[in-house]
């Protein structure tokens, strides 16, 4: 039958590009933001071992797990979407580039999801 | 049926302040965009200013913006656009300055085609060959993607980085570039590489593939703004010399 609804007019939201583009700055800004809270941290050990301990101590909850979990699924996202856009770049892989999109966030997810399971195991 | 329009009007003479007006008009199903803004003109508003002329997507005056994504008025139907009967927004083409109603100044546009030196330029020191010049079957057909382009400004207004950057030559023109890069009957591959592979040209682009998804003629200006990245990259790692 005739469909008169038009892909195009459907994915109205995103298209695996523009997604691919945005995710990939969003978690840029966010490996910023870790990369400063994590220098801050660690540099509390200039303040000796008490203060340190008591610095990290607060990070042992799980929300906090649950964002190292988030950590390493981002880096995994941005690392491996930064690779397509290397490939990209060298014209390797265009006619593909969005199945390499889904296939960096699908992995991204999964990396997340085990490291969820792997922050259960240490509580 | 009746289709609705809500057509973003913009007169210069006036205040200059834009506004959307709404109109209905009967047609049939088959109705496109285009054949319901000249029904439109014709019976309701003759004051309503939008460009076309082959509406049949050959000669890219029609382009804009419909329901907010940049696309030839003439290849949309109505009810494509809009299946449950709402009016369907349309506006002129995104990033360029509006002349009036849905008409842009596509002057940026061809300004920027015009400055990747858009033509075969032949260096008149070589001697013409006897008889034709020969294009082999493999890079013709590779060329004629590139070709087809009808320079309708619809990448253009689909781009986000030329919606951040106006100096950005834009999808078009860099499609244009390798085009002619890529003829062997050319001779200017490096005054164009040189023209393109510069801030606001190929470095400008990040991959966002809009232009490619949105051009009404299967053009993939992100291929070809990719493979010129490859050849400036490659030329200076010094592993092509020309
Ligand atoms: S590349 Fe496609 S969208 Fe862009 S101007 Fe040419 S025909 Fe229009
Ligand atoms: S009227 Fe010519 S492309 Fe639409």
């Amino acid at each position: 039958m005739y469909n008169p609804v038009d892909a195009q007019f459907q994915a109205k939201a995103m298209r695996a590009g523009t997604a691919a583009w945005a995710l990939q700055r969003l978690s840029g800004l966010f490996l910023t933001a870790y990369l400063i809270t994590h220098l801050i941290v660690i540099g509390t050990v200039v303040r000796g071992e008490g203060s340190f301990d008591s610095m990290l101590s607060k990070f042992e909850s799980t929300p906090f797990l649950v964002l190292d979990a988030g950590l390493v699924g981002i880096v995994a996202f941005h690392g491996l979407n930064g690779a397509r856009l290397i490939l990209l770049d060298f014209a390797v892989g265009l006619r593909y580039q969005k199945a390499l999109f889904w296939a960096s966030y699908v992995i991204a997810v999964g990396v997340f999801a085990a490291m969820v399971v792997a922050a259960r195991n240490l509580l | 049926m009746e289709a609705k329009l809500r057509v973003r009007r913009y007169d210069p003479s006036s205040d200059g302040l834009a506004q959307y007006q709404l109109y209905g008009v009967e047609m049939p199903e088959s109705a496109t965009v285009l054949d319901t803004l000249l029904a439109t003109r014709e019976r309701l508003d003759g004051s309503l200013a939008f460009r076309c002329a082959c509406r049949s997507a050959i000669c890219g005056s029609c382009a804009m913006r419909i329901n907010g994504q940049s696309r030839l008025a003439c290849k949309t139907k109505v009810i494509q656009a809009s299946p449950h009967g709402r009016p369907v927004t349309l506006e002129p083409l995104a990033s360029l300055p509006v002349l009036k109603d849905l008409v842009a100044d596509m002057g940026p546009f061809y300004d920027k085609i015009r400055a990747v030196v858009p033509w075969l330029a032949a260096d008149p020191a070589k001697r013409p060959p006897v008889r034709e010049y020969l294009v082999d079957a493999g890079r013709s057909t590779k060329l004629s993607q590139f070709a087809a382009c009808i320079q309708c400004g619809v990448c253009y207004s689909a781009c986000p980085m030329v919606a951040a950057d106006d100096r950005y030559l834009g999808p078009a023109a860099l499609a244009k570039a390798y085009r002619f890069c890529h003829d062997p009957r050319d001779d200017a591959k490096a005054e164009r590489l040189s023209r393109v592979a510069r801030e606001h040209g190929l470095w400008r682009c990040h991959t966002i593939f809009s232009c490619q998804e949105w051009c009404p003629k299967g053009v993939n200006p992100t291929e070809a703004i990719q493979n010129l990245k490859k050849l400036t990259m490659l030329k200076r790692l010094g592993f092509i010399r020309e």
